[in-house]
């Protein structure tokens, strides 16, 4: 059964590549061989793409010092103190366990 | 401009830290931490960027998603990845700015520019071709996403430019890959046609 230029379109914008479905992508190659229009869909579809994965943003310089002022404004670092000084205590045990046993 | 399509089922991606390192981390190591942090601040602040395109938006929500990151971390079960958990946090801190934006409690200057905008308006007082092009695609592509319900664009940025597979994305968002698939299809459909004529023009 042929595909119709919804249903190639449908597909084509679930899966540009056409790499899932090996009967509907074959069919929808076949189709795309054939008819301008949707190749032209199927141009315009990733041209958008890229240009979004071109439009980027650098992470800012001082983001590492954001997020650790933000962590000690919220008290957290403090917690991870805490975490530090119950582990170094629970390795300290374990070594005398280990020196005594 | 050729797109590549993300690889299917991708569940094992490379992680950007040591399982030794994660386990330290989890454990409350604060050197593991502070490496932690540096490995993934800049992944949280892209993906945070694509979603809500401005920059102080970005950088707020990393900072949110890290503190929740460190309140849950010993709630990290590895059923799946940590990047795929990490994309579950900073994605429901994307819907929560997005809410609060909706409220108005922050960022109330949304029409203000964002910084990037703002060079790109002073690149095109220098007249350089190229640039005003690129401020022009810029603010063409800010417009677009924009407008794309959060729900869908969250789906495109995962998929499309953050490249996690259709499975990966279930599971970040808890839905089903025919949801997936759906919510993917009316992105990219409502993005093309909202930036078909410009496309015609200029790319």
């Amino acid at each position: 059964m042929k595909l119709t230029c919804g249903d190639v379109r449908k597909k084509l914008s679930e899966d540009l590549q056409l790499q899932e479905n090996e009967t509907i992508c074959a069919r929808a190659r076949e189709h795309l061989s054939h008819c301008d229009a949707c190749r032209e869909f199927r141009r315009s579809l990733g041209t958008t793409i890229d240009c979004f994965r071109a439009y980027d943003s650098v992470p800012p310089k001082d983001l590492h010092g954001l997020v650790l002022q933000r962590l000690r404004a919220e008290g957290l670092t403090t917690e991870i103190r805490r975490r530090d000084k119950h582990e170094e205590r629970r390795q300290n045990e374990d070594t005398s366990h280990q020196v005594n046993g | 401009m050729r797109s590549k399509q993300p690889e299917p089922a991708k569940l094992d991606r490379t992680e950007a830290v040591t399982e030794e390192t994660l386990d330290r981390a989890i454990a409350g190591d604060k050197a593991a931490l502070d490496t932690l942090l540096r490995a993934y601040e800049g992944t949280v602040y892209k993906f945070a960027f694509r979603v809500c395109r401005h920059e102080e938006r970005a950088k707020e929500t990393v900072q949110e998603t890290f503190v929740n990151v460190i309140r849950k971390l010993s709630q990290f079960d590895r059923k799946s990845s940590f990047t795929t958990w990490l994309y579950a946090v900073v994605t429901n801190n994307c819907l929560m700015q997005r809410r609060k934006e909706a409220r108005g409690e922050k960022f109330e200057s949304l029409q203000l520019p964002s910084v990037s905008e703002t060079v790109d308006a002073i690149h095109a007082e220098a007249n350089t071709e190229h640039v005003v092009l690129n401020a022009e695609l810029k603010r063409k592509l800010d417009e677009a996403i924009q407008a794309l319900p959060i729900e869908y664009r969250i789906v495109f940025v995962l998929r499309d430019l953050e490249e996690l597979s259709t499975e990966e994305t279930a599971q970040v968002l808890k839905l089903s890959i025919p949801a997936v698939k759906s919510r993917l299809r009316r992105a990219r459909v409502f993005l093309r046609d909202r930036l078909g004529d410009y496309m015609e023009g200029k790319v």
